[in-house]
């Protein structure tokens, strides 16, 4: 069956990548590499692939030639930093007193592996063969082949009592601060309960909202201790520590701490391991493998710890020995034939047999698990999205229109039934291929509906600008966006409170407010309220301006574009050369271009020049602004 | 086509050269902590360990830290060094990736990035995507994409040198490099 779907569907992106990386000879030998002979579409893809990596280098290349990049006064601080460093060796040093790590007491939350809790029956199965052990160190020798990750390797900085706490329990947290903690009396474990199985709205990092869970206060051996209580439905919580002013915070190396729920006895739980597994910001973490691993050990009999795992185990010695070389392909048939001829399934496992099946590339396995989702679970957040890609993937296959268009019918269906759509998903597959396929009907319908379904708004409106022009969508843009305005800032999961310095934040704030004032400003002048347009488009670039973005030119378009409806065509010029002549792009140079044209001869091109010599000034002196901002805040810190 | 000579076809001698021996004699003075032998190697090879650090770190700040932590640690790494002097810039090359790697795992990385990378990060979602180009693109990756993708098609490692020098499996490696390349297509296809 599989072998058949193979030889109909596109490779997936990963196979074109890595196909990508093959020599010249081993890709026409590889499966792949005969389906790209054949097909247009995916050698353009292999040939954007390889265009990434030329023009990284490239980049790399002119940046090379940036003789600034080496600060003039690095050599000083290097000079006295190792003359520093020379005189520090030469003095004798301390033997470390044994014992005083701080991670003994408790266990830590760094360990990879969870072995499961020894029962009388197991451990006499342990006693029954030194053959059976033989079998089952060299399984698990085998098991565990991979290279170890380095950051899993090193003790965690955090450890909680009890390891798996049950919902309702108190857990007491320890805390080995770090060096640039080491002057704090006070520390604020800060954390984002993961309660629900279903997608977290999560972004890589700690994204999402963080609450204070406990104060950490300095015990007698140096380790910040603290404790709070999990709530009744506790599944798994994300946690930071960061000191009283929250500038400063520490984590697991590139993630948060991870801690998963368990039963009264310590015993893991699906839904807590499911929670903390739909957390995406775990990717790659070894938090992570530790919950796949645990997925699989406990719980063999749902697909989730075995969907996206590279390695597979069972249950007991003799079944680690024998399911170890059990590929990813068996193991999906197996649970394909268990689960398929079952009645009724949970959201959950259904949405990792997809996620199985797409980790297999098989996109046709993936649509038949997809359909069973929609059908049976077509409230579940999972089915929109789910359901789009599907589509998306049967639009790689290069069917024609007449056989995509009766499956927008149905994402439609599901597009009215989300209770709350995802901004991502919004800008994404799904209006994509309501934009292709659907009628001007249901394309009108998606723009007005995202708008409206915005929680607190937005400040970017992700639809098509034509849709503008229709009076009802853009009555509901204005009340979209400035609910947005009123709404308090939202950090995006890469900026959040942890993440990034107070500057950025700002920026960031600063930019969109500015964009939402400029999106506005454009709204009135559609509405010939050109006095309006250009006061709106004023508080854009003042936005900017508070802020220290120096990305302005969505205010400086818009103040243009006022000027030029009222007739002042040499300020309009003078605020286009601000938003475009600065940045050297062909996209930015298309624009401006296209401007300059539409001005004509009412503006010569002396003129021009001195605007865009003004502008591009004004870029670097704001740059130059910037970086004494991030240069103090730094200093402060 | 001219021929080949014997000559061209054998292996090249390694002579210790005054040139070679010049270099040599550097690298021990600087095992030395003679500051000016240090001072000499800044000056030669300052630029490109900053550059790699600031590529891989994406900050100033982090990049002159890590440059500096190399140069003031060299005299006792370049014990393990056993090369010619044409091998040195690839060796230190190397190394700066490690030590800014390191950097980047130890988390005493600032809590900043460039003005350039801020740009990208404060781009409006509404028609950022029509300038991006490849340096904005990478700036609105994650650390962990960015970092593969940079070691796999700048530096020009291989998944199993990646996977080593990040402590990740080289399956991983494999899949945050994909992950790199689709994000960014899609950035630049839909910046057109």
């Amino acid at each position: 069956m599989m072998n058949g779907l193979l030889n109909v569907l596109h490779p997936t992106f990963d196979a074109l990548s890595a196909y990508a990386d093959l020599s010249e000879l081993d890709g026409q030998r590889s499966r792949v590499g005969r389906h790209v002979t054949r097909c247009a579409q995916c050698r353009e893809v292999v040939g954007d692939i390889r265009g990434l990596g030329t023009a990284a280098r490239a980049a790399e290349a002119d940046a090379a030639c940036d003789t600034e990049s080496a600060p003039d006064n690095l050599w000083a601080r290097i000079e006295v930093a190792a003359v520093e460093a020379a005189q520090d060796e030469a003095k004798p040093r301390e033997t470390p007193q044994p014992g005083t790590e701080p991670w003994e007491v408790a266990p830590s939350l760094r360990p990879t592996r969870h072995w499961p809790i020894p029962t009388k029956r197991s451990l006499a199965r342990i006693g029954g063969s030194v053959a059976v052990a033989a079998a089952a160190l060299l399984a698990v020798a085998l098991g565990t082949g991979d290279t170890p990750s380095l950051l899993a390797n090193a003790p965690s900085r955090l450890t909680v009592t009890p390891f798996r706490p049950a919902p309702g329990s108190t857990v007491h947290v320890r805390f080995n601060p770090p060096p640039s903690f080491a002057a704090e009396d006070k520390l604020v474990l800060i954390g984002q309960y993961l309660s629900d199985a279903k997608r977290a709205s999560t972004d890589f990092y700690f994204g999402g909202t963080y609450d204070s869970l406990a104060v950490l206060r300095r015990a007698a051996d140096g380790a910040m201790v603290g404790d709070f209580r999990v709530p009744s439905d506790f599944g798994a919580v994300s946690l930071v520590v960061v000191e009283p002013s929250g500038r400063r915070y520490a984590a697991d190396g590139l993630h948060s701490w991870i801690v998963v729920g368990g039963d009264s006895r310590g015993r893991p739980v699906l839904n807590s391991l499911l929670a903390a597994f739909a957390l995406d910001g775990l990717y790659g973490s070894a938090s992570r493998a530790s919950v796949l691993d645990t997925l699989q050990r406990y719980f063999p009999d749902h697909p989730a710890g075995f969907a996206t795992a590279r390695r597979y185990r069972g249950e007991g010695m003799f079944a680690d020995l024998f399911r170890f070389f059990q590929g990813a392909e068996r193991k999906y048939i197996a649970f394909n034939s268990k689960l398929a001829k079952q009645a009724a399934l949970d959201a959950t496992v259904i949405a990792s047999m997809v996620d199985f099946a797409y980790e297999l590339q098989e996109p046709g396995e993936a649509a038949r698990w997809t359909r069973r989702l929609v059908l049976e679970h077509p409230d579940d957040p999972r089915a929109l999205p789910y359901y789009a890609r599907m589509v998306h993937e049967m639009e790689l296959e290069e069917l024609p229109a007449d056989s995509i268009r009766p499956y927008v019918g149905l994402l439609d269906s599901l597009f009215e039934r989300a209770v709350s759509l995802d901004a991502s998903f919004v800008g994404n597959e799904g209006v994509g291929i309501v934009n292709r396929y659907g009628s001007a009907a249901m394309q009108r319908r998606w723009a007005l509906r995202s708008l409206q379904r915005a929680r607190n708004g937005r400040l970017s409106l992700n639809i098509n600008p034509k849709w503008l022009e229709d009076r009802e969508i853009r009555d509901q843009a204005v009340i979209t966006l400035r609910a947005g305005l009123a709404a308090r800032c939202k950090l995006p999961g890469w900026m959040t409170r942890a993440g990034r310095s107070e500057q950025q934040r700002v920026r960031h704030c600063g930019g969109v407010q500015g964009s939402a004032l400029a999106a506005l400003s454009e709204i009135a002048l559609i509405d010939g309220q050109t006095s309006r347009a250009l006061s709106l488009a004023d508080s854009a670039v003042e936005r900017y301006r508070l802020a220290g973005t120096c990305w302005s030119d969505g205010g400086h378009s818009a103040r243009g574009h006022a000027l030029l409806a009222r007739g002042d065509t040499v300020a309009a010029s003078r605020e286009f050369a601000y938003a475009y002549a600065p940045y050297d792009n062909w996209q930015t140079i298309a624009v401006y271009t296209a401007i300059v044209k539409r001005i004509g001869a009412a503006v010569d091109s002396t003129t021009w020049a001195a605007f865009g010599a003004e502008g591009k000034s004004e870029l670097k002196r704001c740059m130059g602004a910037a970086r004494v901002r991030d240069s103090l805040e730094r200093r402060v810190r | 086509m001219p021929r080949l000579s014997n000559d061209a076809l054998a292996p090249p001698v390694t002579t210790d050269t005054s040139a070679g021996h010049a270099f040599r004699s550097r690298l021990d003075r600087v095992q030395a902590n003679d500051m000016t032998a240090l001072g000499e190697l800044f000056a030669e090879h300052g630029h490109m360990v900053h550059r790699a650090a600031l590529r891989l770190t994406g900050s100033r700040a982090d990049a002159d830290d890590v440059t500096q932590e190399l140069f003031v640690r060299l005299h006792g790494a370049v014990r393990g060094f056993t090369g010619t002097a044409a091998n040195f810039p690839g060796w230190l090359r190397r190394v700066a990736v490690r030590q800014a790697l390191m950097h980047v795992r130890s988390g005493s990385r600032r809590r900043e990035v460039s003005v350039e990378s801020v740009f990208a990060l404060t781009m409006p979602a509404d028609g950022a995507l029509e300038r991006l180009t490849i340096n904005a693109a990478l700036a609105r990756l994650s650390d962990e994409h960015r970092t593969v993708f940079l070691l796999k098609e700048v530096e020009g490692y291989d998944h199993g040198e990646i996977a080593e020098l990040l402590g990740i499996s080289i399956a991983n490696s494999e899949v945050r490099l994909h992950r790199a390349r689709r994000q960014l297509r899609d950035l630049l296809r839909g910046s057109r």
